[in-house]
C-alpha cells in the first residue's frame, strides 16, 4: 500500500474529528429531552469499516469506549454484507459490547461504492426507555427486562426512510413519546450528516488515501500508548475499590491485577466480587472502556483518540462476577457508578509505583436523582439530573471542586430550567465547603443542591455510590467526605440508601451532597 | 472638508482609515498602538493623515481592549450578588471539565470573581415573574457594608431576573449608594440560565472601570468626544455613553469589524453567501455572511466564558502567520503558541529561530522577491530555510515538503472554524466565496479553499486594513435579546404585538439617545423557536403584525435545513432578538483608474507542490486593472501583503477587489428531504 505523510494524517484527522463533533453539536441543537440538549448527555464517534475507533467528539468518555464496540457487535451479529447504503441502525442491548438500556446508539454504515468505509455513531441517554421506573432506573430491578425495553440491532431507517412500523413499536414502548421521537430523530441527522461530511473528505483525496490515513491513524495510537505502558515500570500490582453494594449485600468489592510487561499490559478484573441482582452490575465492554480511559489520561492529550490505544492490553473478567454478569443481570447504575470503580482499583494499583501521575480519589458517581410525576393526559414528566462533586487532587493542583470526573462529563441542568418545565423548586445550589481531603494539595469540594416538591404526589429514585467508601488519599493525602442524599419530610432528615426508591410529598426536600475529593500528599 | 475616520486598534498596530466624502479621497496610516494612550495615538494619526480635526466629522473605533482584558483575565475586582441559595453559581458553572483524559490538568479554569466577594440576598421570583419574597432593604444595606473595599463593581443575577428585574433594581438602588457601577443581570442579558447570564453580567460589571477610564481618556482627543462612536460586537455603533453602560458589548469589537467590512464586499460583489477570512499573527478569525449580512449569533465563547449576548458570529483559531510549528509524539502542529511580533518568525531576522507558518511560505517562495518593489518588512528565505532544518531532519522529508505541510495542516484547522462557522448557519462552506483579508489571510486562502473545495476568493480592496474599513462603514445599530416563552397556542397576534411592542419602545428610548429622534431608523426582528423540549432554538425572520401561519411555515422550512427532519408539532416562542439601525451616508470610491504600466515585475521562483520549483509571475496588485487575467502560478504583490496565485487558479480584478477562481471539483449534495414527515402515521 502506498504511504501517505504526516501532514495528511493529521490533515484528515482533525476531519474527522470535525464531522464528529458536528454530530454532537446536530443532536444537542435538535433533541428535545434536557438530559440531551441541557445535559449533554450524549457522544458521537466514527470508526474504520471494520468498527475500529478512529474519531469522537469532545464527549463522555464512557460512551467514547463503548461505541465502537457496539459497531463490532453489529457486524458480528448482522453480517457485514446485510447492511445496505442507507440503512440506519438502532441498538441498546448491553450484551451486543454495550453498557446499559437506556444509552441508545444509532448506527450508520457509510458507503463508498460497494465497500463500507466507515460507520457513524450517535449515542444518547434517552431519558425513559420502559421498565419498571419512570426515568429507567429501577433501582429494585432484579433482572435485565425489569430495567426497559431491549432492542437488539435492527433497522430504524432502511434506504433513507423510517422503519414506521419499528419505531411505532419502540415509541410504544417508552414514557414521553414525542420527546423520544424527537431524540432519535435527531440521533439519526447526526448519523447523516456524519456519513455526508465522511464522503466530502473522501471526494477530496480519494477513498484510498482515506483509507490509508486511517489506518495511519490506528497505527500511530498504538505506538504511542505502546511508549506510554513502555513508561510504566515492569511488574505486577494490585488495586481495589468498593461499591456501597445493597442493603442485604453491603460493600462489594473491584479487584484489579495490573501486569505491566515491556510495551504490552494485562488487566485481570477476576478477583472481583460476584454478580448482585441488583443494577450495579456492568458488562466487559463498559470495563474496556474504563481501562481505555486510564491509558489515554495517562497518555496526555496528545494522542489520536482511537480504538488502537487497547491493542497491546489483554482484559480478562471472570464471567459471573461483577463485571462480567449473566445475560440476565440487571446493569442500569453499573455504567456510571461501577464503571468508575473500575478506574479508581486500576489507580490504587498504580499508586504506589507512580503517584505523581495520577490523581487521588474523585466523587466518581452520577450522583443521580429523577423526579418523576404524571401529567393530567397520563404521561410521565420526569426530571433525570446528575450532580458532579470534588475531584481528586494531583502533585501539582488542588482537585476541581463541583465537577466530573473520568468517565462521566454530563452538565447540569439550570435550575431556571428545572423550575419552569417541573413542579420542582431549587432553593440551594452550592459548594459543598470543606468536603474535599486534606493534603499538600487539597481535594476538590463536593456539591450541594436541594430541591423542594411542589405537588402531591412525586416519585422519587436516587442512584449513587461513595456514601460507605469515601474517595481515597493520596501520597499521604486524606479521603474526601462521603457522599449524602437526604430526604427531609416534617423536620426530620432521613438519610437515603444508595439504590432507592420511593413517593414524595408535598414540600418534602432532597438535599444532595455530593463527595469531596481526596487529597494529595502530606498536609 | 468633512472627513471620517475608521479607527480599528490591534495588540501591535493602530490602523485609521479616513475617507472624505465629497472628493471620495482616502487616506491611511499605521501607528503603534502602545505609544502614550489612545488618545495621543488617534490625535498623532489624524496629523499624520494632514487632517485638521475641526474637519474631523466622525471617529469609528473598533477595538480589542475589551476581548484582551477578559482573555488576560486584566478584569476589575468585582462583587457578585444573587439569590438566597446561588451565591457558588459560578463556580458551579455547568459541572463540565474541559480536558477529558488527564489526572494532571487543572480541569476548570477559576472564575473572574473570588469566592470571598460573592454574596447572597433572600430574595424569590418564580419563572413566570411573579415576585415571591422582595429584597430586605435591611440586609442589603448589612450586605453594603460586608463587601471589601477593592471591590470597584458590583454584578447582581437574581434568579428569573429575566422575567421580573424588579428584585435586581431595587438591589441596585441601594447598591449604588457606595458604587459607582453595578450591572444587573435582567438589562445585560435578559435570558434564562442562571449561569449564563450571571458570568455575562459579572464581566459586564468587571469591565465597567476600565471602559470609563477608557471613555474618560477619550476625551483627550482633538476631536470632541460627542463624534465617536464605537463599533460594537453585534456589528454596529454605540455612543460613548452607552458602552459605558454595556461594556461588554465591545467584547468582540475587533473581528466583529472586519466581518462587517467584509460583508460589505460581499453585497459590492453580490456574493450570496461567503466567509470572511481574516488571519493575522497570532489569530484566524472565520465569520459567515449570507445575502451580504454577518451571521450573527446568540452566544460566543471568550476563552472559556460563554457570554450570552448577540454578537457577529465569529470563530477564532489559534493559528496565524507567527503560529509555531512543532512535531511532538508523532503529530505535527501549528499553534496556538505564536511568536508574535518579537522575536517573531525567523524569516524577519528579530531574534526569531523556531519555524513558524509565516517562514514555511517564505520557504516556498510565496513572498515573491522583486527589486524594485520596496515593502516595509523584509523577509529572509535563508533564515526561513534554517529554521525548517531540524524538523525536516527529523522526518526525514525536504525543508519544501515540511513547509508545505506546515501549511497544509494550518489550513486544516482553520477549515474547521470555516465549517464550524457555517454549519452554525445551516450553509455548505463549499457554497461560499471565501473573503481573505488580515496580514496572513491572501497567503493562505487559496490552500484553505482546496482544503475545504470552495471555488471563489476575494481579495478586497486594502486587505490589510479591512477592519478599519468596517468601523468607516458601520451603521449606528442596537441589537438585543429578551425571553419570551409563549406555547404556540398563546402566541395569538394580539399577545405577541403586546410583548414585542413593549420591547421596542425600551429599545428605541436608548436608540434615541444615541441618534436624532427625527432620523429614520430600520426595525429588524427575529424570532427564536423551537419544539418543545429543545433547548436550541432556530432563527426565523418576523414582521409585524404578527402572522402565526406565516412563522410556522419558515420555522418547519428552516428546521427542516438545519437538521433534515421537521415535524407537525407546534412550536414554542423562547426569546426575539431585535435590531434597530440607521444607515451612514454610503461610501463612494473615487474612480481612479491604475496606471496600466508597470504592472508585471520580473518573474521568481515558488514551490507549490513540496518539491518542483517553478517559474512563476509577479505582479503589482496597485497597477492591476479591470479585465486583465492573471493565471496560476502567479503572486500579485501588495505593500503589506501577498496575494498567491497557485497553478490551477486565475485572477482578476473585480472593482477594487481581487477574485480568484479554482478549477472545478465535483459539486455538493443537499441532506434528503425532511423524512420525519414519513413517519407521522406511525404514531397515530
Amino acid at each position: 500500500m502506498p504511504e501517505n505523510d504526516v501532514f495528511l494524517t493529521e490533515v484528515i484527522g482533525n476531519g474527522l474529528t470535525s464531522v464528529a463533533e458536528e454530530m454532537t453539536l446536530t443532536v444537542l441543537r435538535s433533541a428535545r429531552s434536557p438530559a440531551l440538549r441541557e445535559a449533554g448527555d450524549l457522544s458521537s464517534a466514527l470508526t474504520d469499516g471494520e468498527g475500529n475507533l478512529i474519531a469522537q467528539g469532545k464527549d463522555l468518555p464512557i460512551h467514547l469506549g463503548v461505541m465502537a464496540a457496539s459497531v463490532k457487535a453489529l457486524i458480528a451479529r448482522i453480517g457485514k454484507e446485510a447492511l445496505r447504503p442507507g440503512d440506519a441502525w438502532i441498538v441498546n442491548l448491553p450484551q451486543a459490547s454495550g453498557n446499559h438500556l437506556p444509552d441508545v446508539k444509532v448506527i450508520r454504515p457509510v458507503f463508498h461504492r460497494e465497500a463500507i468505509v466507515a460507520f457513524g455513531i450517535s449515542l444518547a441517554h434517552w431519558a425513559d426507555i420502559g421498565g419498571g421506573s419512570p426515568g429507567s432506573y429501577n433501582v429494585a430491578a432484579t433482572d435485565l427486562w425489569q430495567e426497559g425495553l431491549q432492542i437488539p440491532p435492527v433497522r430504524i431507517m432502511r434506504q433513507d426512510a423510517i422503519v414506521a412500523d419499528v419505531l411505532a413499536l419502540i415509541i410504544a414502548n417508552v414514557r414521553g413519546a414525542e420527546e423520544r421521537q424527537g431524540d432519535l430523530f435527531a440521533q439519526i441527522a447526526a448519523v447523516r450528516i456524519g456519513e455526508r461530511r465522511i464522503l466530502e473528505i473522501i471526494e477530496r483525496f480519494g477513498a484510498e488515501v482515506f483509507c490509508i490515513a486511517m489506518r495511519d491513524m490506528l497505527d500511530l495510537s498504538e505506538r504511542q500508548i505502546r511508549g506510554v505502558i513502555r513508561s510504566i515500570p515492569d511488574g505486577s500490582y494490585q488495586g481495589e475499590d468498593h461499591l456501597d453494594g445493597t442493603i442485604d449485600s453491603g460493600p462489594v468489592r473491584i479487584a484489579v491485577d495490573v501486569t505491566i510487561r515491556g510495551e504490552e499490559a494485562i488487566f485481570d478484573f477476576s478477583r472481583s466480587d460476584d454478580a448482585l441482582d441488583a443494577p450495579v452490575n456492568t458488562t466487559p465492554s463498559v470495563v474496556a472502556a474504563g481501562v481505555d480511559y486510564f491509558l489515554k489520561a495517562i497518555a496526555g492529550e496528545s494522542i489520536y483518540q482511537t480504538g488502537a490505544t487497547l491493542w497491546p492490553v489483554k482484559i480478562i473478567t471472570r464471567s459471573g462476577s461483577l463485571l462480567d454478569p449473566a445475560r440476565s443481570e440487571p446493569v442500569v447504575a453499573g455504567n456510571h457508578e461501577t464503571s468508575n470503580r473500575v478506574v479508581d482499583a486500576i489507580l490504587n494499583a498504580l499508586s504506589a509505583v507512580m503517584p505523581e501521575r495520577l490523581c487521588a480519589g474523585g466523587c466518581g458517581s452520577a450522583g443521580l436523582t429523577i423526579f418523576s410525576g404524571r401529567r393530567l393526559q397520563g404521561d410521565w414528566w420526569t426530571l433525570y439530573e446528575t450532580h458532579g462533586g470534588g475531584n481528586g487532587a494531583n502533585t501539582e493542583h488542588r482537585g476541581d471542586s463541583a465537577t466530573r470526573v473520568h468517565l462521566g462529563n454530563m452538565m447540569n441542568t439550570p435550575a431556571e430550567f428545572i423550575e419552569a418545565e417541573y413542579p420542582i423548586q431549587v432553593m440551594r445550589s452550592a459548594v459543598r465547603e470543606g468536603s474535599g481531603g486534606a493534603g499538600r494539595n487539597r481535594g476538590g469540594d463536593g456539591l450541594i443542591r436541594e430541591y423542594r416538591v411542589l405537588v402531591d404526589e412525586v416519585r422519587f429514585t436516587a442512584t449513587f455510590e461513595r456514601r460507605l467508601t469515601a474517595p481515597r488519599g493520596l501520597a499521604g493525602g486524606e479521603a474526601g467526605l462521603p457522599f449524602r442524599v437526604g430526604l427531609l419530610r416534617d423536620g426530620t432528615r432521613t438519610d437515603l440508601p444508595s439504590l432507592w426508591h420511593g413517593l414524595l410529598k408535598r414540600d418534602d426536600v432532597i438535599l444532595v451532597e455530593s463527595a469531596g475529593g481526596g487529597g494529595y500528599g502530606v498536609a | 472638508m468633512t472627513w471620517r475616520l475608521g479607527v480599528d486598534t490591534g495588540g501591535t498596530f493602530t490602523d485609521v482609515i479616513a475617507f472624505e466624502s465629497e472628493t471620495g479621497e482616502w487616506r491611511a496610516t499605521k501607528i503603534w498602538s502602545d505609544a502614550g494612550g489612545v488618545a495621543e495615538a488617534i490625535n498623532r494619526a489624524i496629523e499624520a493623515l494632514k487632517i485638521a480635526p475641526v474637519d474631523v466629522a466622525a471617529i469609528t473605533y473598533g477595538t480589542t481592549a475589551i476581548t484582551n482584558a477578559i482573555v488576560e483575565n486584566k478584569l476589575a475586582c468585582v462583587a457578585f450578588v444573587s439569590t438566597k441559595g446561588f451565591k457558588d453559581v459560578l463556580r458551579i458553572a455547568r459541572q463540565k471539565r474541559d480536558h477529558l483524559y488527564s489526572f494532571k490538568a487543572a480541569h476548570r479554569a477559576p472564575p473572574p470573581v473570588l469566592e470571598a466577594n460573592c454574596f447572597e440576598v433572600d430574595e424569590r421570583c418564580t419563572h413566570e415573574g411573579a415576585i415571591v419574597k422582595s429584597v430586605d432593604e435591611k440586609s442589603l444595606a448589612l450586605l453594603l457594608r460586608e463587601i471589601p473595599p477593592e471591590c470597584e463593581a458590583v454584578a447582581v443575577s437574581f434568579l428569573h431576573a429575566y422575567a421580573n428585574g424588579a428584585n435586581e433594581k431595587k438591589a441596585a438602588a441601594i447598591l449604588g449608594r457606595r458604587f459607582a457601577h453595578v450591572s444587573v443581570s435582567h438589562e445585560i442579558s435578559p435570558e434564562a440560565r442562571e449561569y449564563e447570564r450571571s458570568i455575562t453580567t459579572v464581566l459586564n460589571a468587571a469591565l465597567l472601570p476600565l471602559i470609563r477610564r477608557l471613555v474618560s481618556s477619550l476625551g483627550n482627543m482633538s476631536v470632541p468626544l460627542s463624534r465617536l462612536r464605537f463599533f460594537h460586537s453585534a456589528g454596529g455603533l454605540i455612543s460613548p455613553e452607552l458602552a459605558e453602560r454595556h461594556p461588554l458589548t465591545l467584547g468582540m469589537s475587533g473581528p466583529a469589524a472586519g466581518a462587517l467590512a467584509a460583508s460589505a464586499v460581499a453585497r459590492d460583489l453580490k456574493i450570496p453567501h461567503a466567509v470572511g477570512f481574516d488571519m493575522g499573527g497570532t489569530t484566524t478569525d472565520c465569520s459567515l455572511i449570507v445575502s451580504g449580512q454577518a451571521a450573527l449569533s446568540a452566544e460566543i465563547r471568550i476563552g472559556s466564558v460563554p457570554i450570552r449576548q448577540p454578537t457577529i458570529a465569529v470563530q477564532s483559531i489559534g493559528a496565524g502567520g507567527g503560529s509555531v510549528v512543532r512535531y511532538t509524539n508523532g503529530r505535527l502542529t501549528v499553534g496556538p503558541e505564536s511568536m508574535g511580533a518579537k522575536p517573531g518568525p525567523a524569516c524577519y531576522l528579530r531574534g526569531g529561530t523556531i519555524p513558524t507558518l509565516t517562514d514555511a511560505a517564505a520557504v516556498l517562495g510565496l513572498f515573491g522577491a522583486a527589486a524594485g518593489f520596496k515593502r516595509p518588512v523584509k523577509v529572509d528565505v535563508g533564515a526561513a530555510r534554517q529554521a525548517f532544518a531540524a524538523l525536516s531532519q527529523t522526518l526525514q522529508i525536504s525543508v519544501e515538503a515540511a513547509a508545505l505541510g506546515t501549511i497544509k495542516v494550518a489550513s486544516a484547522s482553520a477549515s474547521r472554524a470555516i465549517k464550524a462557522v457555517t454549519m452554525q448557519g445551516g450553509v455548505d462552506a463549499r457554497a461560499c466565496a471565501l473573503i481573505a483579508f488580515g496580514g496572513a489571510g491572501p497567503m493562505l486562502a487559496p490552500f484553505v479553499a482546496q482544503e475545504i473545495g470552495l471555488q471563489s476568493i476575494i481579495v478586497p480592496d486594502r486587505s490589510s486594513a479591512l477592519s478599519a474599513v468596517g468601523c468607516l462603514t458601520a451603521d449606528p445599530l442596537m441589537t438585543r435579546q429578551w425571553t419570551i416563552r409563549l406555547k404556540m397556542a398563546q402566541a395569538t397576534a394580539e399577545t405577541v404585538e403586546r410583548i414585542v411592542g413593549g420591547f421596542l419602545t425600551s429599545l428605541r428610548r436608548d436608540f434615541h439617545l444615541m441618534e436624532d429622534k427625527g432620523i429614520s431608523a430600520e426595525e429588524t426582528l427575529v424570532a427564536l423557536l423551537r419544539y418543545p423540549g429543545q433547548s436550541y432554538e432556530i432563527e426565523v425572520p418576523m414582521t409585524l403584525p404578527f402572522s402565526c401561519q406565516a412563522v410556522t411555515a419558515d420555522f418547519q422550512r428552516l428546521h427542516d435545513r438545519a437538521y433534515g427532519f421537521t415535524s407537525s408539532d407546534p412550536w414554542e416562542f423562547v426569546a426575539i432578538r431585535i435590531s434597530i439601525k440607521t444607515r451612514s451616508p454610503r461610501l463612494a470610491t473615487a474612480g481612479e483608474t491604475p496606471a496600466s504600466s508597470g504592472l508585471e515585475l520580473p518573474a521568481t521562483r515558488s514551490c507549490f507542490d513540496g518539491r518542483t520549483w517553478i517559474d512563476t509571475k509577479q505582479y503589482r496588485r496597485d497597477r492591476l486593472r479591470e479585465g486583465a487575467t492573471i493565471l496560476g502560478p502567479a503572486v500579485i504583490l501588495d505593500e503589506m501583503s501577498t496575494i498567491v496565485v497557485p497553478p490551477g487558479f486565475a485572477a482578476a480584478a473585480d472593482g477594487p477587489h481581487l477574485r480568484l477562481h479554482q478549477r472545478p471539483v465535483g459539486g455538493g449534495q443537499e441532506l434528503g428531504a425532511g423524512f420525519g414527515d414519513k413517519t407521522e402515521n406511525a404514531l397515530a
